[in-house]
């Protein structure tokens, strides 16, 4: 396999592909007919904060846990209730359509497939495909079932 | 590839990604009834398809406009450009702390329902595709970085198992999000499943599927829509920190055996014949 290592972009290059991200997520809800695109700027401002106090989390804190761990840590921190604040930071996200954020992430991965990931796609052939289809149906039935089951004894 | 290339200055790969997002907003949320069910089609299933179509390693007539190397610069983004996903749905889980807490346990173990993928998937792999190991490395679990890195780590990068853990890799990074996007509208057709448990088994532990599924779930059902972010990112979290020693512990030895089992078995049956 001729997979290229694929390199961690520094601090600012972060800071720099947030910024991209998060001016096309302002596009994606101007596309989408968002009236006041003014109203959703202080939302795009607070996603690209709580990333990057996540990412700076990741290079201050010991034990080396995954980004993922402090960007979500921070995001459930200034959403708690009861603190100063945090019901305008609700506010502020509710703002935002989910919908339009997410689409932009699916352009950068459909663009971001490599020639190597579509030759060893083409060289595992249907197999790993079926395989796949497999392996996500019983992740999401396997654990929708267990939650049903436990719901259904606590409720 | 120029190391040098600045994420800012890659202009055509900027305006090549304008044009997916701005095509699928204007397209915006399909539904298309079958039967009884409903696909729930988002934006965010166009932009993955305009966004193959322009891209020059899938589309060899775009590789006059845009240098093929540009995904390698869209695929070290990736990483990144998924967090403000996880800073969304993670906002939503303190206002819903009470319901977050009060389906604690469910949300605890319904990670082991992930044991679901292997119990499906490895049966197909050694006894109908006759995989080697490659099916521990295919099967053990939905494959996201976190898997490989693990694999890697186990096994190393050259192994059959290696081998399966990035075939399914690559395909969960194809079409993962898609089938989470269409799976939970078809799941949540057949009226069997409680909402939040489905919002639960949206945590995959990859940002974009779980991102995926939970959005395609606020839209089926929009009363519940905080609810349901706040569940998929908690059990999406859960899966982050368990994640790793659900692996080590339960989740592999427990493919290793499974898997000489039934190689045993196939064994067994071709030297019957």
């Amino acid at each position: 396999m001729t997979e290229q290592a694929l390199k961690e972009p520094s601090f600012s290059g972060k800071a720099h592909i947030l910024v991209v991200t998060l001016a096309l997520t302002l596009l994606a809800h101007f596309a989408a007919g968002t009236e006041n695109l003014v109203a959703i700027l202080p939302g795009l401002g607070l996603l690209f904060l709580i990333v990057m106090v996540g990412y700076g989390l990741v290079k201050i804190m010991p034990g080396k846990l995954p980004a993922l761990f402090w960007i979500s840590i921070v995001a459930t921190l200034v959403g708690l209730p009861g603190i100063p604040g945090t019901a305008w930071v609700i506010e502020t996200i509710s703002a935002l359509s989910f919908v339009a954020t997410i689409t932009p992430v699916l352009a950068i991965a459909a663009l971001g497939l490599r020639r190597s990931d579509v030759n060893t796609f083409r060289q595992f052939g249907l197999q790993f495909v079926v395989l796949a289809i497999f392996v996500f149906v019983g992740t999401y039935l396997g654990s929708a079932l267990m939650a049903q089951l436990v719901l259904g004894v606590i409720d | 590839m120029k190391a040098s290339l600045h994420f800012l200055g890659l202009w055509k790969l900027h305006l090549a990604l304008a044009v997916c997002v701005v095509i699928a907003e204007q397209i915006g949320l399909v539904r298309i009834p079958i039967g009884s069910l409903t696909i729930t089609l988002l934006p965010l299933v166009f932009a993955f398809f305009v966004g193959l179509a322009l891209n020059p390693n899938v589309n060899r007539w775009m590789s006059r406009l845009i240098p093929a190397d540009f995904s390698q610069a869209a695929a070290s983004a990736l990483s990144v450009a998924v967090m403000p996903l996880i800073a969304f749905l993670s906002v939503f889980i303190g206002p819903q702390f009470q319901n977050v807490a009060a389906v604690g346990p469910a949300l605890i173990l319904q990670e082991l329902g992930n044991l679901g993928t292997m119990a499906l998937s490895m049966p197909l792999a050694v006894l109908v595709f006759k995989m080697g190991r490659e099916a521990i490395g295919a099967t053990f679990s939905i494959a996201r970085e976190g898997g490989i890195a693990f694999i890697f780590g186990k096994y190393g990068g050259g192994s059959p198992e290696g081998t399966g853990v990035m075939g399914i890799y690559i395909c969960g990074t194809i079409f993962g999000v898609i089938f989470f996007s269409i799976m939970p509208s078809l799941v949540a057709g057949l009226s069997l499943f409680d909402p939040r448990a489905l919002a639960m088994a949206c945590g995959t532990g990859s940002a974009s599927m779980t991102g995926a599924c939970s959005t395609t779930l606020a839209a089926i059902y929009p009363e519940q829509t905080e609810e349901i972010s706040a569940l998929a990112a908690s059990s999406n979290l859960m899966t982050g920190l368990t994640g790793l020693f659900v692996t080590i512990f339960i989740t592999l030895p427990l493919a290793e055996r499974y898997f000489t089992l039934l190689d045993g078995r196939q064994q067994k049956g071709a030297s019957d014949d």
